[in-house]
């Protein structure tokens, strides 16, 4: 977008406006001249107190802040080198060196309520420290605004999907991510937006090539002093050969898991260290309840799991004794209907217990519970009761 | 039977003799990286019955030498040991049925 040389009047509001939209910076922003001499401040280096630094964004030999007018009627606001103004070529954001007419359109897009905020959105999320950073970095990453948009891609991201700037500005990226991915990846990007949490997600995204790869996308918030959100950074990593080794590797670990459950014998393989990583069904059948428990009765357990309890057996409870913590509910109890969480996390004297794999079953020795079950067992001390136990 | 990382349980000698968790066929080949074939294991099962397991136990082994997991075989002997006893059983019965049907034709021979 190239300026036109505009008359007084226009000049003055051009000025003002930048003038306004350079005060809300928080950066100190100082222009100087050829010589060195100081011909512009902002609000932030007018400051007394603050030692007014010169923003590497301005440290070219002679810079020209420039005010556009949109067709829309908005402002837009940019800095060019002089001399890319003079060739009449689009504006170049000097902490980059990338090309900013998109930004420039972007902004002139916005509304004029929004143009402010925008316009300092932008400057802000390509200030030269995050830009270089970014830049730096070997993987995807972006930035976005506390509300989400995204503001800012480096490179890399533009390598990896083959996107033009500004396409996957504001949320033009969840067009990228593959069909059957995107609502999934929208509410989790709408939970990080609206609680501030960390993302962590895995999707496909569409790629330079047209196809889609395995990606995974994590961002985190950013925090100013007074705790308020001010935006997300975030990486992309392209996992698509990760994770295709490892769906072989699960693929085989299934193949090899059905092979040995057809064995005749007993199999168990461990670490070096002797944890049982697998076992198949005839070692459990040989070993049964005894391979994961001793004999004994009235020890106290603590389960670092949780209970389910069903709903024919809600007027039983086990006896409550001590205390404990949960720290998750096992694949079994989440296959268990009516998750008592009451029950979760407390810590029951196990008068009649016995264990298999990675759930254990409780019952008291008088009252007997069938459908009180200890999911997580990792407990060291669970005790096998004796007489048969009827599962 | 217990690991190295705690798991407990329990299994006995032929004497009676509890298994220490050092004794563990497991254990043993991790630690002195050998191989260790049928050993005999009882077994208190959890329905209060009692069982015999052969055990066998050896490191996997990297090509650089190192450990890379431990593999235990162990089969149920209970029924095979028992009809083993039964079938010794039986045949000194038989021996003994034998020797008394010999001891029997003798002393009616030796009447008559």
């Amino acid at each position: 977008m190239t300026a036109e040389p505009p008359d007084a009047r226009v000049l003055a509001k051009q000025v003002a406006v930048l003038t306004a939209i350079l005060d809300e910076l928080d950066d100190a922003i100082v222009l100087r001249d050829a010589d060195g001499a100081v011909v512009f401040q902002n609000r932030a280096a007018r400051l007394p107190e603050v030692e007014a630094p010169v923003s590497p964004f301005i440290t070219a030999k002679r810079v020209l802040l420039n005010v556009s007018e949109c067709p829309d009627g908005t402002w837009a606001a940019f800095a060019a080198r002089d001399a890319d103004l003079r060739a009449g070529s689009s504006a170049t954001d000097l902490s980059t060196g990338a090309d900013t007419a998109s930004m420039v359109c972007r902004v002139g897009a916005a509304s004029v309520s929004e143009h402010r905020l925008l316009v300092r959105s932008t400057v802000s999320h390509r200030s030269p420290v995050v830009s270089c950073i970014l830049e730096a970095v070997p993987h995807s990453a972006f930035t976005a605004t506390a509300q989400g948009n995204l503001a800012y891609e480096n490179r890399k991201t533009l390598e990896l999907t083959g996107a033009v700037a500004g396409e996957l500005a504001g949320l033009g990226w969840l067009e990228r991510v593959h069909p059957d991915d995107r609502p999934r990846v929208s509410e989790a990007w709408r939970a990080t937006v609206a609680t501030g949490c960390n993302l962590r997600e895995e999707f496909r995204l569409q790629c330079a090539g047209g196809g889609y790869r395995w990606c995974l996308g994590a961002a985190s918030p950013v925090v100013n002093d007074d705790g308020i959100r001010v935006k997300f950074i975030g990486a992309i990593t392209d996992i698509n050969d990760q994770r295709t080794l490892r769906q072989q590797v699960e693929d085989e670990r299934a193949l090899l898991l059905t092979v040995v459950d057809q064995l005749p014998v007993g199999i168990c393989i461990s670490s070096p260290a002797g944890a049982p990583r697998l076992l198949n069904k005839k070692f459990h059948d040989i070993w049964g309840y005894n391979m994961l428990m001793e004999p004994g009765l009235g020890q106290t357990i603590t389960w670092t799991g949780a209970f389910a309890s069903p709903t024919r057996c809600a007027g039983r409870r086990p006896r409550r004794c001590g205390e404990s913590r949960a720290v998750g509910i096992s694949e079994r109890a989440r296959k268990l209907q009516n998750v008592n969480p009451r029950l979760t996390g407390a810590t029951f004297r196990c008068t009649f217990a016995f264990a298999r794999h990675d759930s254990a079953i409780l019952r008291s020795p008088k009252n007997y519970c069938p459908c009180i079950h200890a999911i997580s067992l990792r407990h060291p001390h669970c005790r096998l009761p004796r007489g048969r136990p009827s599962v | 039977m217990r690991s190295p990382s705690g798991i407990p349980t329990a299994g006995f000698h032929a004497d009676g003799r509890r298994f220490e968790s050092s004794e563990w066929p497991l254990a043993r080949a991790l630690r002195e990286c050998c191989v260790i074939s049928d050993e005999e294991i009882h077994i208190p099962r959890g329905d209060g019955s009692k069982g015999l397991a052969l055990v066998s136990a050896a490191p996997v082994r990297s090509s650089e030498g190192g450990v890379l997991a431990g593999i235990v075989v162990c089969s149920d002997v209970t029924d095979l040991r028992r009809m083993q006893e039964d079938r010794a059983r039986l045949l000194a019965a038989e021996q003994a049925a034998l020797a008394t049907r010999d001891l029997m034709s003798t002393v009616s021979h030796e009447l008559r």
